[in-house]
């Protein structure tokens, strides 16, 4: 999930713990702002920390102003081959091709290991807002638009199906780790590693508990503050195990990522606003309900377990909306629409897309 | 007074509103208080009064997007879509952006008509409700923006300390503007450092240090020429991207309309980035209308009859002559809001076909250095030595982002961090930390 959906995601699981809100609404507390930062918090540690130092043993540097494709995908083979035959993993750094204040020249890198090769296409500009330059790719010499390389080790990629962008910003990082019978390619190897795990979201919490003690806040609310920032952090955890990557989420016991469920993935904008949406609404009516009398009374509401459950708000704010996101996604969804791959791997673009 | 000639009033408001928009910086809230003070002596009764100014929120919401576009000087909501619009505007795309802005502009007026009758119902008690979290919400918000800040590079080279200080330069940068933006906040609000009478301008100096006078010195620093511009008879934009820009934009404006110290640009970055919005015309088009529901939302609110909500600088100072409370009122300014945006539009296609068409034979370096003159002048009348004084810093602040790379969202932090310290009731004993009390 996108760090906005973490973020109110936690915001709003938070809001389920009555305590949380009264301190909230009556103490003036920002107990729901603490779990919200928690929410965003692995990710924050991932993307601005951990990913800075972590080991680069290699870095892909394409050529400026015009890249080589060729050149580009024989230097990935050879990485690979190396890893195999010195059986040591290899970080290799990704760049992109920065062409002006916020353009880029995107390429792409498609890993086949059924067959042994590694293909890579030098793209046209584009903007940090997705804006593609199409004409932009004429200044490619065709020889230097698409590189074919083999490479002899076996290999394991678990996203076989997916071609590796490298657009704008800062280019992704994958490992090539050597297994007894293969190559494992790891994306993202620094990503979802320690700061994914339950365990540390337990730590962490206990050192919140900790600091709270210490600032004289009494133990019920230091305890109230550490449950906040649990709820937080684990929300964010749990929520992307949702996707494809998965997270280590037993760290420092276990060692590698746990598959993700693969029911959505973090770029998809319907799952994340589908997400955002039923956060906004749970914070709404807990803040509703934090308050006495109740600003708003919906109509339809009946207790049931001790619960409140207004049908009029589930029905209206809750279901239907969720509907309609969920169809819109069935309608418009286009995760691999990008024309320029398409073209490139228009060989291939039956195998793999369907 | 009957329907049509207040409908007349808000329409004359947008056309002296707009008219006044164009100038750079020029915020309507600093130019509505003359108005207010001439109506008496012209004989302007109260309620026309406020229509005029409803159509002024219209104009400048609406027409104030040129000075971003062709000036490069935006205010706090506009500064979002400075990057895109100076890159279209050096392809020749100037027009264009004019365009989608303001069809977004269009976008949120008509949204805004549409769930004007439901705010009879809805919006009190949405009041009620929010009230009592204001503060933490307000926080919920800054922090976000705080901790979304992305690296915008790894650096190149193995070493980690390398890597770690390329991806941190930006980074740092980002949140030494947070903090310095929300300290100098702090201080202007409480403290007297501004003169009692020129408080209603307070921000001001910082507000036009902070977002318009940076990007005018990296204009003149750059020596950027600006091409000549094309004017293009369709958009690249499809129905489906104005729509869901619309409503992303419309949420965002909505939401700062309704929460204090939040602006249309910040409720559009969270609703933008809740929507997976990259595409640049629909970026265009959501700030367009997330600037329209903010500016004319929060003023309208005033209207709602039985329920005074007074939102924003120039609704708290209308709100002392003349609170309409009339169904035929509300009902007025809901086609009045359709009617004006309409007006404001014509007249910012017009305008910018004109700037479009002659922006390439001016020397854009003078233009930058006139504006800046221009902008310290309004700064010295209102506000005086102090108020000068305090538009240096801020532009001092506003150029880090723009030096080191990092986000000018960050300078926000300026008007919501002391607002939700004074919410959560904390200002006191912050102003006693740094020795202000």
């Amino acid at each position: 999930m996108k760090g906005v959906t973490h973020y109110f995601f936690a915001a709003a699981l938070a809001s389920l713990i009555p305590t949380l809100m009264i301190m909230a609404v009556y103490e003036k507390s920002f107990i729901i702002v603490l779990a919200a930062i928690a929410g965003i918090l692995p990710d924050y540690i991932d993307f601005k920390i951990v990913r800075f130092l972590w080991r680069v043993d290699e870095e892909i540097i394409p050529e400026w102003p015009i890249p080589n494709a060729s050149r580009i995908a024989e230097k990935i083979a050879k990485l690979i081959d190396e890893a195999w035959e010195k059986k040591k993993v290899i970080n290799v750094q990704i760049h992109t091709i920065k062409t002006g204040p916020s353009t880029w020249r995107k390429w792409f890198i498609y890993i086949d290991p059924d067959r042994q090769r590694i293909k890579v296409g030098i793209g046209p500009i584009q903007t940090f807002g997705g804006r593609t330059f199409d004409a932009t790719i004429e200044e490619v010499p065709p020889d230097k638009r698409v590189g074919e390389a083999k490479f002899s080790a076996p290999l394991r990629y678990g996203y076989k199906d997916r071609t590796i962008e490298v657009s704008i910003l800062t280019g992704p990082m994958v490992a090539f780790a050597p297994t007894d019978d293969h190559v494992e390619v790891v994306f993202l190897p620094w990503h979802r590693y320690a700061s994914h795990s339950i365990i540390l979201a337990g730590g962490l919490s206990s050192i919140v508990f900790l600091v709270a003690l210490l600032f004289g806040i009494s133990s019920f609310k230091a305890l109230m503050y550490s449950i906040a920032f649990f709820v937080g952090y684990t929300s964010h955890i749990l929520s992307d195990q949702f996707g494809h990557m998965g997270s280590n989420l037993f760290w420092p016991f276990t060692k590698k990522r746990i598959e993700g469920l693969k029911i959505t993935e973090s770029a998809d904008p319907y799952a994340n606003f589908l997400l955002f949406w039923l956060s906004t609404m749970i914070l709404l009516w807990q803040m509703n309900s934090a308050i006495s009398p109740k600003p708003i009374t919906f109509p339809w509401t009946y207790t049931i377990l001790g619960v409140e459950i207004s049908i009029a708000y589930l029905l209206f704010l809750v279901a239907i909306p969720s509907i309609i996101i969920i169809i819109a996604r069935v309608l418009f969804w286009k995760p691999r629409g990008d024309p320029y791959l398409r073209n490139l791997l228009r060989e291939e673009y039956g195998e793999l897309f369907g | 007074m009957d329907v049509l000639t207040l409908v007349g009033y808000l329409l004359l408001g947008v056309i002296i509103g707009s008219i006044f928009s164009i100038m750079p910086s020029l915020h309507i809230y600093n130019v509505a208080p003359i108005f207010i003070l001439l109506a008496p002596q012209l004989g302007i009764p109260p309620e026309a009064l406020i229509m005029f100014l409803l159509g002024n929120v219209i104009g400048f919401a609406t027409m104030n997007t040129i000075s971003t576009i062709f000036f490069s000087a935006p205010d706090d909501t506009t500064f979002l879509i400075l990057m895109p619009s100076q890159v279209m505007l050096n392809n020749g795309r100037g027009f264009e952006v004019a365009l989608l802005m303001g069809l977004g502009c269009l976008v949120g007026a008509i949204m805004l008509t549409i769930i004007a009758p439901s705010l009879l119902l809805i919006f009190p008690p949405f009041m009620s409700l929010i009230t009592p979290h204001i503060h933490w919400v307000l926080a919920l918000f800054l922090f976000y923006i705080l901790l979304s800040e992305f690296p915008k590079d790894v650096g190149i080279g193995k070493s980690r300390w390398k890597r770690f200080k390329g991806g941190w330069r930006n980074l740092a940068a980002g949140y030494l503007t947070f903090g310095l933006s929300a300290l100098m906040g702090f201080i202007i609000m409480n403290t007297h450092i501004i003169p009692v009478e020129a408080a209603y301008f307070g921000m001001l100096p910082a507000f036009i240090g902070l977002f318009a006078i940076p990007s005018l010195i990296m204009n003149i620093v750059s020596k950027v020429k600006i091409p000549e511009q094309k004017i293009q008879r369709s958009l690249d934009a499809s129905p489906l991207d104005i729509i869901k820009g619309g409503i992303t934009g419309f949420s965002g404006g909505f939401f700062a309309a309704v929460v204090p110290a939040l602006t249309g640009g910040m409720g559009s970055v969270i609703a933008g980035q809740a929507t997976g919005q990259r595409e640049e015309s629909q970026f265009l088009v959501s700030i367009g209308a997330s600037r329209f529901v903010y500016y004319v939302g929060a003023f309208f609110f005033l209207f709602i009859p039985g329920y005074t909500v007074v939102r924003g600088g120039l609704a708290n100072l209308a709100a002392i002559y003349y609170i309409p409370r009339k169904y035929s009122e509300f009902y007025a300014a809901v086609a009045g809001i359709a009617l004006g945006a309409v007006l404001a539009f014509t007249m910012l296609v017009a305008i910018s076909y004109l700037l479009a068409k002659n922006i390439h034979k001016i020397r854009y370096d003078y233009v930058s250095v006139a504006i800046i003159i221009v902008l310290s002048i309004i700064t010295y009348i209102t506000t005086g030595i102090i108020g000068l004084l305090i538009m240096i810093v801020g532009t001092g602040i506003g150029l880090l982002p723009l030096i080191y790379g990092s986000r000018r969202l960050h300078c926000l932090a300026v008007i919501i961090f002391p607002l939700m310290l004074d919410m959560a009731g904390l200002a006191g004993e912050f102003a006693r930390l740094l020795g202000l009390r």
